[in-house]
């Protein structure tokens, strides 16, 4: 069979002599769907086995009505343990006249009865008993049957009548969250504008879809599709509207796992729901079915089609369920060579990144030099590069590297410098700002949270501190957290959105408006989270700019904008004590926030503190967890997150075992084999330094640290308090952020003409330079010798010692020696080796 | 060649007679074909507008012009838009317009799926033949007006009820008018039945109203998306005097001024109209608001005039020069619906979230930034839906409102709910008070008309407004 069928002349001539015959098939097939791709990896597929058997999916069918259309997934298995979608190509066939099987695996029942349906591919062959219980057209429900295909012919998008003010006067609601108002819409509007029951296919809402009459959208509904028959049925059956537990209450996606793994490749999908009633129904056809990477992944068709060699994912969602399936297109690696295997692994991270570099093939970076690593790990764990001296100190140590690479590890966790640095992130993160808080409280709430950092309090228990405070923001400055997030209208709800983010990585802006469009959060969550906080008021204190944050048992109350009804404060997943047991309603939300049963609150800090380290989360964005935003590697994620919670949320630990881990310690410098890896960590990624590290490292270089107002001479960077600043303008330009978001991306850390601008003719680097009293011209000044001079500057700029060519530099003699050393240390400053942590 | 040519010409022959064959196969041939040979000439009027219709004109039609196109007519085909023109008789392959449309990836239509092969095909063909018109020439009326589709011939068979989108009591309290598919239906109010069936040519009527003295019905509506009509009856004859089209959607609002001889309605290009309603010449077209104008009143003296819609505005306006004068509310929700006092100069309104509002129609220059709606007179209970339509007893004392489920009548001065009129399905989209102020009649989604006494509330009479199933 595989001969007749594939065995061509011209195959047959091919030099494939030890391939199998249904490899080469393959290799042609791969071929010919193959997109035109001039990168090396992804054209040709590598050697498969012969295909053994069929396995079809689901293995048998039971069809309710005359539009339950279900589908029929045809999996080869390979000998290899591929597995190949042959849906397409595969023939489907019964005895009689029951179903009548339609392109791409879909069966359509004919007639009550049962039979078989025979699927033929590649030779073999599967039967599928399927029994139809009825042939008779069901009556069409608003919920169950026309929303959906609203959704799949994306008259609801975003971009269309889903927009927030709708499309030409007709608003449906976002992706069809709430089917009431686009009944609504479609059944009161102008006069029952958008129907006619006395001839249906006269509906404007058939006509404009179908072409009819002019749209704006384009036609998207064909007048013989099924779509259209369901629509058209529904408005000659009278318009009825439809209960919401119509809708369905879960759906699953076939298979449980997507095998392609070259370019060209597709695989088709099947989603089912499942309804409270206990049945479930084929929405394969109605289901909205996308790719959260469209370079890697293209979704046509129920079929996902691999474009290139990437991770990517399935996203599906039927009526507010959404379901994901993870997706990797190995592309051609065949002159992979699993050499590194022996690499040790430091501690489990390592074990966690290399499991899934040998399932990508991917062959990680070389460790990093003993230089690069302690400069890296100084402006990782401190926010500042070493001192030449500490630098030289340390590569003139004779302990083996690790050992010696722990040893400053410790240090690091233990300088001041380390509460410098980290008390400066989480007053980006708590959003201290002197507008929102005033000079006073500004001072107090950074000392506070210096405080906590100092003592190294565990995450959860600062969390709990935070989240619960109470009384005079001058007694207890943690009260100011909820002074920052205060707008003069519906503080609870900013205060419910910014804490989902922070503590929990979820953003909850989204379904402030609607149900999240991407994520099961509905818009009654946003308001039963944000009721925890209705209660709490603020007053003002005896003392000038003092506040009394308390809660008030007459406080507000958190009504839903659409129902008008006040609802009580319930978590939007999990469960927690009923808050009118508790003498304050946060307690029991906080408690429920900081379990370590709470599946996001450990696992959204390990997860955001890991991308302080490598430039990117795990998850990322770090502060956007969600269903449609897969992690890169779960079990990488999962372990740190138990180990975090095994160390009871200790924060320098968490830190400690990242920095120790092989993974943290790899070279930029990449390889064949992991030069297109941007998510798997396995080479270390350059990352421009924040705003705060690059005036610092200035600093520590040259000893040259600007002025800021009204705070004391040689302050850190990192130690500014706030944006509000005078001379910090240089901190704005390169994106420190104002703090008045909880989003991460407030902070920005791109690299434009205006920074090189300021870095070639402004004063953060030539001011450093200029001044007569830095370390350049002392060390020039104190040195004879230019290879020592230029020595010097190397480590104390781009924290290296200089290579012999670069010694070789003439400074010149006399009153040119001094602006020489200044010209080569401007240079240095301006190269990339030092604007990057790498 | 000859011998190969032979039987396809014979094929010709046979089937010479069935056009819709004959371009099917013209395409099947096309390419070996000179247009000369083609025994039909595709069809701009019948084949190509249609396309642009389902296709292009969401876009590029004369409320829109994206591309500064429009492709609506024959006329905006040829000029081209802002890149020029974007066909070249005879020259399918020097045209925009084919090449747009063609290809891997066309980059037309930018939305909604391609034009199909055959689709494409028949473009490209018309191009080829010349890019010829062959659309009857619009004959506009004496006034200047357009002329209104045809009527329909024979009365409407329903299998289910329309919904009921206007309704009207004529002015001697003996009939009730209701809006039907393609035909307005008069109601004896007697309950002796249907007196007469005034076929028309819109399917949709959404506003009417009688003249003072009863003699004639005009009539707002039209096809959505497609066509704005406007009726005027003679009732006593029962004849279609006037029938004229406005605008490329329905209109909304009818009212006819004071002395008669006028009608204004708003339209969804915004513009709000004032049109003899005698010969339907547009004697006014205002441009005063942002969003689809659903209401338009003459002020007591037929000198101003006040129009609403979706942009929250209730704007006046003077006739005699077409000037703006004012904005005479506090914007704070689509108005759907406007009615003018019998009396005064004072309109109330039905917004979209529910808002009953009476305003003294002028001016309002008092305003200041703390108080700025100073011509509210009143401020009704909000409606538990919106607002679909408003109406004033004759002694103007009483406001009825319809929104969803039931009706309400008001005390106009007090604002005090008199009556609450239930029992309709979904919403409600015609009220009218009889003239003699005590009954009301309400009809909407269910296609039911119900006749209430006022103020007791109680139903007098429940019915299907159209026969069903018979003629």
């Amino acid at each position: 069979m595989f001969i007749e069928a594939f065995m061509t002349p011209s195959a047959s001539k091919l030099a494939f002599a030890s391939a199998s015959i249904a490899t080469l098939a393959l290799l042609l097939v791969g071929i010919a769907l193959a997109a035109p791709d001039s990168e090396r990896n992804s054209t040709t597929p590598p050697p498969q086995s012969p295909i053994q058997s069929l396995r079809i999916t689901p293995d048998s069918l039971t069809l309710s009505d005359a539009r339950d259309i279900q589908h029929l997934l045809v999996i080869g298995q390979c000998a290899d343990g591929q597995r190949i979608d042959l849906t397409a190509e595969a023939d489907f066939s019964t005895a009689d006249s029951i179903v009548t099987p339609l392109p791409g695996g879909a069966i359509r029942p004919a007639r009550a009865g049962k039979t078989l349906v025979i699927v033929k591919a590649r030779g073999l062959e599967a039967r599928v008993p399927v029994e139809v219980r009825s042939a008779a057209i069901a009556t069409v429900g608003f919920v169950r049957d026309v929303e959906p295909i609203l959704a799949r012919a994306g008259c609801n998008a975003g971009t269309c009548h889903g927009a927030a003010k709708g499309k030409e006067g007709f608003k449906l609601s976002l992706r069809g969250y709430d089917p009431d108002y686009d009944y609504r819409a479609l059944i009161d509007d102008l006069g029952s504008r958008r129907f006619n029951r006395v001839e249906p296919d006269n509906s404007l809402m058939l006509l404009k879809p179908a072409g009819g009459v002019p749209h704006e959208g384009g036609r998207m509904l064909r007048t013989d599709s099924d779509y259209y028959a369901v629509i058209r049925q529904w408005i000659a059956e009278g318009t009825r509207q439809q209960d919401l537990s119509a809708r369905a209450v879960a759906i699953d996606l076939l298979p449980a796992d997507i095998h392609l793994s070259v370019a060209g490749q597709s695989h088709h999908i099947l989603v089912r729901a499942r309804y409270a009633d206990g049945s479930v129904r084929d929405v394969t056809n109605e289901a909205v079915i996308s790719s959260n990477n469209t370079e890697v992944l293209e979704v046509k068709d129920n079929s996902v089609k691999a474009l290139r060699r990437g991770e990517g994912a399935v996203l599906v969602r039927y009526e507010g369920n959404y379901a994901t399936r993870e997706v990797f297109v190995m592309g051609e690696r065949s002159a992979f060579r699993d050499d590194w295997a022996s690499m040790p692994e430091l501690n489990f991270i390592d074990h966690h990144t290399q499991a899934k570099w040998h399932e990508m093939k991917i062959k990680p970076s070389e460790l990093c030099t003993d230089a690069e690593f302690i400069r890296r790990v100084s402006l990782d764990l401190t926010g500042q590069p070493p001192s030449a001296e500490k630098l030289k100190a340390f590569l003139a140590d004779k302990t083996p590297s690790q050992e010696k690479r722990a040893k400053v590890i410790e240090e690091l966790l233990a300088s001041e410098a380390f509460i410098e640095c980290w008390t400066n992130k989480w007053c980006d993160l708590l959003q201290v700002n002197s507008k929102s808080l005033g000079p006073k409280s500004l001072f107090m709430f950074r000392a506070w949270i210096r405080d906590q950092i100092e003592q190294n309090l565990p995450y959860d228990q600062f969390v709990r501190k935070l989240l619960l405070a109470r009384g005079s923001s001058f007694q207890n400055p943690e009260v100011n957290y909820y002074r920052a997030l205060q707008t003069p209208e519906k503080t609870q709800e900013k205060t419910s959105e910014d804490i989902t983010q922070t503590f929990l990585g979820i953003r909850f802006n989204c379904n402030h408006c609607h149900d999240h469009p991407f994520e099961r959060w509905t818009q009654k969550q946003y308001y039963d989270f944000a009721s925890y906080f209705a209660s709490l008021s603020f007053k003002k204190g005896h003392l000038v700019e003092e506040t009394i944050v308390y809660e008030n048992p007459d406080g507000g109350v958190q009504l839903h904008p659409k129902t008008k009804a006040a609802v009580d404060p319930m978590v939007p997943y999990g469960s927690a004590a009923d808050f009118k047991t508790a003498p304050d309603r946060r307690e029991p939300m906080v408690r429920w926030l900081t379990s370590t049963d709470n599946p996001y609150f450990a696992k959204s800090y390990a997860n955001r503190v890991w991308s302080y380290f490598f430039g990117k989360g795990i998850i990322d964005p770090v502060d956007d967890i969600r269903a449609g935003n897969p992690p890169s590697n779960a079990a990488l994620l999962d372990a740190l997150s138990a180990d975090f919670i095994s160390h009871k949320f200790d924060v320098r630990q968490l830190m400690r075992t990242i920095v120790s881990s092989r993974t943290y310690q790899l070279s930029v410098a990449s390889n064949e084999w992991n030069v297109d890896d941007k998510v798997n960590f396995s080479h270390a990624l350059p990352r421009r330094l924040s705003a705060e590290q690059l005036v610092d490292a200035v600093g520590v270089a040259t000893g040259y640290r600007p002025k800021f107002k009204g705070m004391p001479e040689n302050m850190r960077a990192a130690e500014v308090p706030d944006a509000m600043v005078d001379g910090a303008d240089v901190l704005a330009l390169f994106g420190r952020p104002k703090r008045s978001s909880a989003c991460e991306c407030e902070r920005t850390s791109n690299f434009s003409l205006i920074h090189a601008i300021n870095l070639v003719n402004g004063s953060t680097i030539g001011q450093a330079c200029a001044i007569p009293d830095s370390r350049i011209v002392k060390i020039t000044t104190s040195t004879p010798d230019d290879k020592t001079v230029i020595d010097e500057l190397y480590l104390a700029i781009l924290n290296r010692p200089a290579t012999d060519t670069e010694k070789s530099l003439d400074l010149g003699k006399g009153p040119d020696r001094i602006p020489a050393a200044q010209d080569l240390a401007w240079a240095l400053m301006n190269s990339p080796a030092f604007l990057f942590n790498r | 060649m000859k011998r190969h040519r032979a039987p396809i010409q014979h094929l010709f022959t046979a089937i010479r007679g069935l056009p819709l064959c004959a371009v099917a196969l013209s395409l099947f041939l096309s390419a070996p074909q000179s247009a000369a040979e083609n025994p039909s000439p595709i069809s701009f009027e019948k084949q190509v507008l249609p396309l642009f219709n389902a296709a292009c004109a969401g876009c590029h039609q004369p409320g829109k012009l994206k591309g500064g196109l429009d492709l609506t007519t024959f006329k905006g085909t040829m000029t081209g838009g802002k890149n020029g023109l974007i066909v070249k008789p005879s020259a399918p392959e020097l045209s925009a317009l084919i090449t747009q449309i063609t290809g891997d990836t066309p980059e037309m239509p930018a939305k909604g799926d391609p034009l199909t092969k055959a689709e494409v095909a028949i473009i490209t063909q018309w191009v080829k033949e010349g890019a010829k018109d062959d659309s009857a020439p619009l004959v506009a009326t004496a006034g200047g007006a357009l002329p209104g589709p045809a009527p329909l011939t024979a009365p409407p068979v329903y299998s289910v009820p329309p919904v009921i989108s206007a309704m009207a009591f004529s002015p001697d309290g003996s009939m009730l008018a209701v809006s039907g598919y393609y035909e307005v239906l008069l109601h004896r109010t007697d309950g002796s039945g249907i007196a007469a069936r005034l076929l028309g040519g819109s399917p949709r009527i959404l506003a009417m109203s009688f003249s003072a003295d009863g003699k004639k019905l005009a009539t707002s509506g039209g096809a959505p998306a497609q066509y704005g009509h406007i009726q005027v009856w003679d009732v006593e004859h029962r004849t279609l005097s006037g029938s004229w089209k406005y605008t490329a959607d329905t209109l909304f609002g009818i009212t006819f001024s004071p002395d008669g001889s006028q009608l204004a309605f708003g339209c969804a290009d915004k513009s709000s109209r004032v049109i003899s309603a005698a010969d339907g010449k547009e004697l006014v077209k205002l441009d005063q608001h942002t969003d689809w104008c659903l209401g338009a009143v003459f002020t007591i003296d037929g000198k101003r005039l006040l129009t609403a819609g979706r942009d929250q505005a209730m704007k006046l306006s003077s006739l005699a020069n077409s000037q703006f004068i004012d904005d005479v509310n506090n914007p704070l929700e689509p108005i759907f619906c406007i009615a003018r006092s019998p009396g005064e100069d004072i309109v109330a309104y039905g917004g979209a979230l529910g808002g009953v509002k009476t305003y003294q129609i002028a001016d309002n220059q008092k305003r200041t930034a703390g108080r700025n709606d100073t011509n509210l007179l009143k401020d009704f209970e909000r409606q538990p839906a919106a607002v679909n339509a408003i109406a004033w007893n004759r002694d103007a004392t009483q406001i009825a409102v319809a929104s969803e489920g039931e009706a309400r009548v008001y005390d106009a001065k007090t604002g005090s709910r008199l009556a609450t009129l239930p029992g309709h399905e979904g919403g409600i989209f015609a009220i009218s008070f009889s003239p003699d102020g005590k009954r009301i009649a309400t009809g909407g989604y269910d296609g039911i008309v119900r006749i209430f006494e006022i103020p007791s509330g109680k139903v007098i009479a429940a019915f299907v407004a159209v026969p069903i199933g018979t003629k």
